[in-house]
């Protein structure tokens, strides 16, 4: 058995003259919880719905639990479970119904599963599809996917629409998920809920993964913003690694790269400087930083 | 009221295409049947056979309706298009103001609409102003295209308002049930299934028969008669026009009555709830695709045994049709035939209409396929351990299947009360091998339609097309003696028609493999292709 759950290398997929996934590249190793993250239309959806088989590659290889999405899509779906960003029930089926439709045609779920987790996500199952709310209809996929064992779970912003209560239940089913050594790949835009869940990230943009690491390892490729009071600022200048220094007020602030940090504390400590603050990078700015498309590539590392 | 104007502006961006292809096709048909009414009706007295011999033909009447005065192109123009276009006036109307009521109120657009400043009734007041507007302005079209065609304004003025008037009441039909059913589709079944198709059937059932007082009686009864019953061309009654205006206003006083009753979004009945979990049988793919059709394909049932055997109630009237026709008799007994070639004539008039009816059942079926892709099933579907071929057979099979089954049972019950009469089943045996014969013409339009489904599925409606087109060759174009090969370009055009033409294997087998190999190509696309999502 593969160790890799998932294995996309250089994964190329075009809708007309549209380029939706551009050489993507990712893995996530089986057992891990992996925060698939990037804005709108960077082709979050595209890159599951290939490894769903849905959508045929253009070129690259993508393996999912040792084989080819496209041609074992049957088989490998019996061992994985899906839940779309956008849920759209069939309207004159119950929530029931359609939970033990979608269970049975994976291959089975397990009753008492399914029966908690109707009691903990708190759904009635008799109401018709089309008089379920946008969150209910969530709930429904949620507990469709969940309900059976499998070793992969594909989840497309499925939280999109619960409330934050809902949105606890799903974490601290996630958790007791993960220490059953189920691999997960999370499409998310929910920061909290990322950090809370996931060992490992990648953040996509325009078809290609632009980082992947740990969040840990993420912030450290980031720079931390410091502030003091100093008279002398030639010390400070003169250091490699110190970016956007400026004062105002008789405040120093700017921004140092991760590996600049030891001497960068030296030299304040040379200088004098009191009333230092450092703030690493926060994970909003982290993401912010890839998510805003305006900024060219080059200006964010 | 409110937000009128922004609601119809709205409306109107949205629908014209589709009123504008409705009316320009329909229009044009009434002058260029008359321009042919010179060659189908020579002068003089062979000319007065051949009136004398269509109008009084029960299947003529069947289908067209009743005749008044044939003798000038006006007349003959009405009786022999006038009522089909009524009706399908009627089917524009309803399909329109469902597609911009309730088709955009399931979407949630309404409720777009409606947060604005937009009063409660405006979408429904707008979407039926639109679709009193393009009967209107059908009527004068039709109406005008008559005056330059045919001498008589007071002709052309009586059909565009027949035209107009009939497709008013079915604005009215179609609002009705667009507030009683929170979907679309059953709003449009209702409306043109079992309300349209049932009285096109009814209006059948009272025209064909040689006419006796109960039956005029229950022809003011007929809505889609309404127009013809106005006598255009043949000294017009025009009082009879307050029947559908009368009738118009007490659909839509009660469709804006409904719609004070309900809420947004739903019916006029509370939602029901259903069961926590699934019977054994709502289960993988074929037990989710006969959950999905189930109740079309009890409907289609339905409806189709009750057509087939009002229908072949009238092919027992043909005797008592031309007794008092001496002069038909007598050429037909010239022809070596008697009654039973009129008969004949009739149940393969029938069978044809009934195979492009059935047809339409299959494509509906199928157009699931396409339905649930774009609403986002089949890609939950197809992330579990479904096969795209289980997936799609699991729609295609019922699809192939329905209008295939309905079709032969049609031969096997049009000819039930003929064959009571005559005391002997042999009449039944011929007309259900009539009907068998014509199925491959199914599987042609149907393996067209998977073709569409495996390749290029945005062009699905391309099979409606198909399907229109052998509507057109068969009941208008017929009329311009066109060449042979592009009468029989139809799906039913090559098969032999049965008893009158002899059996020919060929042309059933190659259009039935034609079909099948469709089928297969098309199944192929879908297991290659992209499936979409929401």
């Amino acid at each position: 058995m593969s160790t890799n759950a998932i294995e996309i290398s250089g994964l190329v997929k075009r809708f007309g003259s549209t380029v939706a996934l551009d050489g993507l590249t990712m893995n996530v190793p089986t057992g891990q919880v992996h925060g698939f993250l990037g804005p709108n239309g960077a082709g979050k959806s595209t890159t599951i719905r290939v490894l769903l088989g849905l959508l045929r590659a253009d070129s690259g290889t993508a393996k999912l639990l040792g084989g080819d999405p496209w041609r074992d899509a049957a088989n490998l779906h019996r061992r994985l479970a899906y839940v779309p960003g956008d849920v759209n029930l069939w309207p004159n089926l119950t929530g029931g119904e359609a939970i033990d439709v979608i269970g049975r045609a994976r291959g089975g779920l397990d009753k008492a599963k399914r029966a908690m987790l109707i009691e903990r996500f708190d759904l009635d199952p008799k109401k018709k599809g089309r008089a379920y709310s946008k969150g209910n209809r969530q709930k429904v996929a949620l507990i469709a996917a969940l309900a059976s064992d499998v070793e992969l779970l594909l989840l497309d912003e499925p939280t999109s629409g619960l409330d934050p209560l809902m949105e606890k239940v799903f974490g601290d089913i996630i958790v007791s998920e993960r220490k059953e050594n189920t691999t997960v790949l999370l499409s998310s835009h929910i920061l909290s809920e990322v950090e809370r869940l996931c060992d490992h990230v990648s953040i996509i943009r325009e078809g290609t993964v632009v980082e992947t690491g740990t969040l840990d390892q993420l912030r450290h490729l980031h720079r931390t913003r410091l502030s003091a009071t100093l008279s002398d600022l030639s010390i400070l200048s003169r250091l490699s690694g110190v970016h956007d220094l400026v004062t105002e007020n008789g405040r120093t602030t700017f921004e140092a790269d991760d590996d600049a940090m030891p001497p960068v504390l030296a030299a304040l400590a040379r200088a004098g400087a009191t009333g230092v603050t450092a703030t690493p990078p926060s994970l909003e700015e982290l993401f912010l930083s890839h998510y805003d498309t305006r900024v060219p590539e080059k200006a964010l590392a | 009221m409110t937000g009128f104007g922004a609601a119809f502006r709205l409306a109107y961006r949205r629908s014209r295409m589709f009123y504008l292809w409705w009316v320009l096709s329909l229009s044009v048909i009434l002058p260029m049947t008359v321009t042919k009414y010179h060659d189908l009706v020579p002068e003089g007295q062979s000319g007065q056979l051949v009136l004398a011999q269509l109008s009084g033909n029960p299947t003529m009447r069947a289908m067209l309706g009743p005749a008044f005065d044939l003798s000038n192109p006006g007349g003959f123009t009405f009786w022999r298009v006038g009522t089909f276009i009524a009706a399908a006036v009627g089917m524009m109307a309803a399909l329109g103001v469902i597609r911009a009521t309730r088709a955009e109120e399931e979407e949630g657009r309404v409720e777009l609409v409606r947060a604005g400043a937009v009063s409660a009734a405006a979408p429904l007041a707008a979407g039926i102003a639109l679709g009193l507007l393009a009967c209107l302005v059908l009527g004068l079209a039709s109406g005008a295209m008559m005056i330059a065609a045919t001498p008589g304004v007071a002709g052309a003025a009586a059909t565009g308002l027949g035209l107009a008037l009939t497709g008013a009441v079915f604005v009215g039909v179609g609002a009705v049930f667009a507030q009683v059913f929170p979907s679309a589709r059953t709003a449009r079944v209702w409306s043109l299934g079992i309300v349209l198709g049932g009285l096109y059937l009814a209006r059948a059932m009272v025209d064909a028969p040689v006419s006796t007082p109960t039956l005029d009686a229950w022809r003011w009864a007929m809505p889609l008669d309404w127009a013809a019953l106005a006598r255009p061309y043949a000294s017009e009654r025009w009082w009879v026009f307050l029947l559908p205006l009368g009738l118009t206003a007490i659909l839509v006083a009660l469709a804006f009555w409904l719609e004070s009753l309900r809420d947004v979004g739903a019916g006029l009945r509370a939602a029901s709830s259903g069961v926590a979990t699934a019977s054994p049988s709502l289960s993988g793919a074929v037990g989710l695709s006969w959950r999905l059709v189930r109740v079309s394909v009890i409907g289609w049932t339905i409806g189709i045994v009750i057509s087939a055997i009002g229908m072949g109630a009238l092919s027992t009237t043909v005797d008592s049709a031309f007794t008092d026709q001496p002069q038909i008799l007598d050429m037909l007994r010239k022809l070596g035939g008697g009654t039973d070639v009129i008969r004949n004539a009739f149940f393969q008039a029938m069978l044809g209409i009934m195979a492009t009816i059935v047809t339409i059942a299959g494509i509906m079926l199928l157009s699931r396929l396409r339905s649930e892709e774009t609403d986002g099933h089949s890609e939950v579907m197809l992330s579990t351990a479904t096969t795209r071929w289980r997936y799609a057979l699991s729609l295609l099979v019922p699809a192939v299947l329905l209008p295939v089954v309905l079709l032969v049972a049609t031969g096997a019950l049009l000819p039930v009360l003929q064959s009571q009469q005559d005391g002997s089943p042999t009449v039944i045996g011929t007309v259900t091998k009539a009907a068998l014969v014509l199925t491959p013409g199914i599987v042609l339009v149907l393996g067209f339609a998977m073709l569409l489904l495996g390749w290029r599925p945005r062009w699905y409606g391309l099979v409606w097309v198909v399907l229109g087109w052998s509507i057109l060759v068969s009941w208008i174009l017929a009329l311009w003696n066109p060449p042979d090969w592009l009468l029989k370009l139809q799906p039913w055009g090559y098969l032999p028609h049965l008893p009158s033409d002899p059996m020919r294997w060929g042309a059933f087998s190659i259009e039935l493999a034609l079909g099948l190999g469709m089928v297969a190509v098309g199944l192929l696309g879908y297991r290659r292709r992209d499936i979409a999502g929401r």
